[in-house]
């Protein structure tokens, strides 16, 4: 019988394929893909001279590439593709095996159930990475060197970019397969926490936050997060500007519950029973 | 005495509300068990009990002596072919066969040549490169059988494999079956047509509503059901010039149309099936599909469980 | 694993890796020491290594915004001898960069060292600082006029031809002393490391380091940011039809970081209050943004000051410039809104043409 490790390394080299030439990479395509548009779109008006720096009339500032970048890979990135494909990754590792039916043709080899989830999150990762990562790069050099922006003076912080979205994508995978293998409704309950629960609990004073991965990523960003007139009058009201942790503790957070649902997933498939209604 | 392959004792399986096996005791010997059972008998349920995809909710099962349930040491030894159409359908047969067979240790080479020669033998050699999702259903079920035995499994659970081949592929299967069981497996096969299992094994048993009715000789069944008239369904891309011929035959009792199927009630269903394997032989009439409703099955459960 | 996905992934880890290798390339020969380089000027090496304050102006770039015409043409006509006829310095042309450091006095005198890039008429600066009590004196094969301006005393010298060094005589000294070489300010890696977060698309920065004494002295009292427990900042802006300011505040510890944010926060909310329906005043602070860098505890403060709002700025100082200098009551009181600077009658708009042409 296969090691774990082997066995996982084994349903990855089968799942791999299947994962990156689903109709759900098209989507992902999409998703990661917007920001190149808007990037190589950026870089066009630029040079063509459409978004003016000087003169009147029209806007007299823009922001620096620096910062565009920063702002996009905070509002595209970490808080939309990031959790968006946690969630539709992450659910579906066993959730379609179950639905489709092929879950049985794994089931019933000689390794253990969570080499089965393990390999498949690791899948998951892969798939994800090859698609999200160059987005990211392309992104970065064609927007930082806009507006005076260096590209050499900016590649501590497009290192740190792609080991957060790596860190984003590795967390909310493990939470939402966790998710995925436990719950028979998966996918609704990720978006209801990503796009419900995350954005108000951020915002909320109290412990709540702590429940979040955006908290934990918000910490770790060395860009500016946007604070809009409403953001920053919701904050005065609420008489809150909680900092972000520092870092190692946002890492070791996000170490946590990397470890614990990415456990707790592997425990959940090991012992669960899986109907499968086709 | 031998030992039987699948010993299983007191096994209860329930869904929420819904029973799918009550009290289930039954000894599976060595060589070709049928399994045979309406829709809904229970007999898919007591193969993924006995393969370990399902867990017991009461009772033992051991399988090669051994426990199933959370021992997947033991899957080594069983092959399992599966009832639902489900593949990864843009994988090749050969692909998926062969990643399917190295997640039983065997490396690259080894389990491609293993797959190759799977599929060798349920005549898929020449589709081994094509993708799943461009297979004839015939097809389909011939690589579910090749998944299941590249590894050389010592048991083989096969879960209706004949659902939906034509009459040829259902020769072929059986025979292939036979074939298996002659090399020293053991085999579990299910089917909710007598006459399928007849033509593989005496040894059946009888499963309807999540209990063991019969267990045991054949041929007693095999009485009982040739009292009630059998439907056999036929697809047919010519169902009017096949019925021209069918109704030729002298074990046709009735005949009836449905879309592009003929429904034929007969009298003796050994006999007919034979002749409509010959007439598909002959290469003039095509016929895509063969099954048979278990209208006349379950009188004879309904009768068997009357007594 | 297919050929296929084989090749995607092989695909993607090149694309990532290729991106990887021209950041890190480019970060290597124009990064973060390079982009400190970038952003240091060639004077550097004239101010001393304990200096603890430098501040710095692209002058040109300033000058010849859209901001500064804008600005310029609101400017009151005065006629006082100005600063051209007197020195022969012709701002918006002849300077090219300034820099101002400081370092530590022993006294509560700041020690100001202020260096000047362009092109000057080095005679007639030279003779003008005689006229005013200037003593020639060569230091190291260098002209050298001091003079005593209070109880300081004050040197002007050129270390190279189009570079002037004025500032206290000791700091002058300095400046010609490392003509030859020794450490100077490329040495204190305190301001390097500050220089480094400036924005290298700055116009005009500052940076400084507050947590030694005698860092604050020469603040006006009441201005001290070490009561905030500010150990250094930074200030950098952009300047074109607007200025983008972005000022970085370095706290030695997570309460301080925390305790000046409240305060900005509290400032930011109150101003907010109290700009009512100003919308010039509205728009800076809706333009204002607050965060922290973990771990780091630097508070960063950014904000956009749109050329209407620095018009209207513009304005009131002139007014108030106007007001505190009406002395002569005889004098008819100057007109309220954007006219007010243009006392001028009839030939106003001849002179300012005249000042447009220089």
């Amino acid at each position: 019988m296969l090691s774990f490790g082997r066995a996982a390394v084994r349903v990855f080299d089968l799942s791999l394929g299947e994962m990156l030439w689903s109709r759900r990479t098209v989507f992902m395509a999409v998703v990661a893909g917007g920001p190149m548009v808007i990037a190589v779109a950026l870089r066009i008006a630029a040079t063509s001279a459409a978004v003016r720096l000087t003169g009147s009339p029209g806007p007299s500032f823009a922001l620096g590439g620096p910062d565009i970048f920063g702002l996009m890979i905070w509002a595209f990135y970490l808080r939309f593709t990031v959790p968006v494909l946690g969630v539709f990754y992450g659910t579906s590792l066993i959730a379609d095996e179950v639905e489709d039916g092929t879950l049985t043709y794994l089931f019933s080899r000689p390794i253990p159930r969570g080499a089965i989830l393990v390999g498949k999150y690791l899948a998951y990762l892969v798939c994800t990475s090859v698609v999200v990562l160059p987005s990211v790069v392309v992104v970065y050099f064609s927007v930082v060197p806009l507006f005076g922006g260096s590209v050499g003076a900016g590649f501590p912080s497009l290192v740190v970019d792609l080991g957060l979205i790596g860190v984003g994508l590795a967390v909310y995978g493990a939470a939402f397969a966790f998710v995925g293998a436990r719950l028979r409704r998966p996918l609704l309950s990720g978006l209801l926490f990503i796009f419900g629960w995350e954005p108000v609990v951020v915002l909320v004073p109290g412990y709540m936050k702590n429940l979040s991965v955006a908290y934990y990523l918000q910490g770790l960003v060395p860009h500016a997060a946007p604070q809009d007139e409403p953001m920053t009058l919701l904050r005065s009201a609420l008489q809150t500007f909680d900092a972000a942790p520092a870092a190692w503790v946002c890492l070791l957070a996000l170490a946590v519950i990397w470890a614990v649902t990415l456990g707790a997933a592997v425990l959940t498939v090991e012992r669960r029973e899986y109907v499968l209604e086709r | 005495m031998t030992d039987p392959v699948v010993a299983v004792e007191g096994l209860s399986k329930w869904y929420g509300q819904v029973i799918g096996l009550n009290d289930v005791t039954a000894s599976i010997p060595p060589g070709i068990t049928g399994l045979l059972g309406p829709n809904g008998a229970g007999k898919s349920t007591l193969m993924k009990v006995v393969t370990g995809q399902l867990q017991p909710s009461q009772g033992r099962v051991a399988v090669l002596g051994a426990p199933i349930w959370g021992n997947p040491s033991a899957y080594a030894a069983i092959g399992y072919c599966p009832d639902q159409d489900a593949f990864y359908e843009r994988m090749t047969g050969l692909e998926w066969v062969a990643a399917l067979t190295r997640l039983h240790g065997f490396d690259d080479d080894a389990a491609a040549a293993a797959a190759r020669k799977a599929l060798e033998t349920v005549d898929l050699a020449e589709a081994a490169d094509k993708k799943i999702g461009a297979y004839s259903k015939g097809m389909r079920q011939r690589v579910k059988l090749a998944q299941a035995i590249a590894h050389d499994p010592r048991l083989l659970v096969l879960d209706e494999p004949l659902a939906g081949l034509d009459p040829l592929g259902r020769r072929r299967t059986i025979n292939l079956i036979k074939a298996w069981a002659r090399a020293g497996k053991s085999i579990i096969v299910s089917s909710h047509i007598l006459h399928e299992i007849e033509l593989m094994t005496r040894s059946i048993l009888l499963i309807d509503h999540g209990r063991i009715l019969a267990e045991g000789n054949v041929h007693q069944i095999r009485d009982l059901i040739d009292e009630h008239p059998h439907k056999v369904r036929i697809r047919t891309p010519v169902p009017r010039v096949l019925a021209r011929r069918l109704l030729d035959l002298p074990d046709v009792i009735g005949l009836s149309f449905e879309e592009d199927r003929i429904v034929v009630d007969t009298g003796r269903p050994d006999d007919f099936y034979s002749a409509l394997t010959t007439l598909a032989a002959e290469g003039e009439i095509a016929v895509d599909e063969v099954t048979s409703p278990d209208d006349s099955l379950q009188a004879v459960f309904s009768y068997l469980v009357k007594s | 694993m297919t050929t296929r996905t084989c090749c995607v992934c092989l695909g993607a880890g090149g694309i990532l890796a290729a991106g990887l290798a021209g950041g890190l390339a480019a970060y290597l020969q124009g990064g973060l020491p390079a982009a400190a380089a970038e952003r240091r000027p060639d004077h550097f090496r004239y101010i001393p290594a304990d200096a603890h304050f430098v501040a710095f102006a692209d002058v040109r770039a300033v000058m010849t915004s859209d901001l500064s015409s804008r600005m310029r043409d609101r400017l009151p006509v005065d006629d006082e001898p100005d600063f051209e006829s007197r020195t022969g310095i012709r701002v918006a042309s002849d300077i090219d960069e300034v820099v101002v450091s400081l370092v530590p006095a022993p006294s509560d005198a700041a020690n100001l060292l202020l260096m000047l890039s362009g092109r000057f008429d080095r005679e007639r600066l030279e003779s003008l600082a005689i006229e005013h009590g200037g003593a020639v004196s060569e230091y190291r094969d260098h002209a050298l006029i001091a003079t005593n301006v209070g109880d300081s005393r004050l040197a002007l010298a050129f270390v190279e031809p189009e570079v002037l060094a004025v500032g206290s005589e000791a700091l002058v000294h300095d400046a010609l002393d490392l003509v030859d070489g020794g450490d100077n300010l490329t040495a204190n890696t305190r301001l390097m490391t500050l220089l480094a977060r400036v924005d290298p698309g700055s116009d005009a920065w500052a940076i400084g380091a507050l947590d030694h004494p005698g860092a604050t002295a020469w603040m006006p009292q009441g201005l001290d940011p070490r009561a905030l427990r500010v150990s250094a900042f930074t200030v950098a802006g952009r300047v074109n039809g607007g200025i983008r300011l972005a000022l970085e505040a370095e706290t030695p510890d997570e309460a301080a970081s925390q305790n000046l944010r409240d305060i900005l926060q509290g400032f930011i909310a109150l101003a907010r209050m109290q700009a009512g329906a100003q919308p010039e005043v509205a728009g800076i602070l809706d333009s204002m943004q607050l965060r922290a860098t973990p771990g780091e505890q630097v508070v960063h403060l950014s904000m956009t000051l749109p050329p209407a709002t620095l018009e209207w700025l513009w304005d009131r100082a002139l007014e108030g410039a106007g007001a505190a200098g009406s002395v002569d009551p005889e004098l008819p009181p100057p007109p309220a809104g954007p006219a007010a600077g243009d006392p001028g009658g009839n030939d106003a708009p001849a002179r300012r043409q005249d000042r447009q042409d220089r």
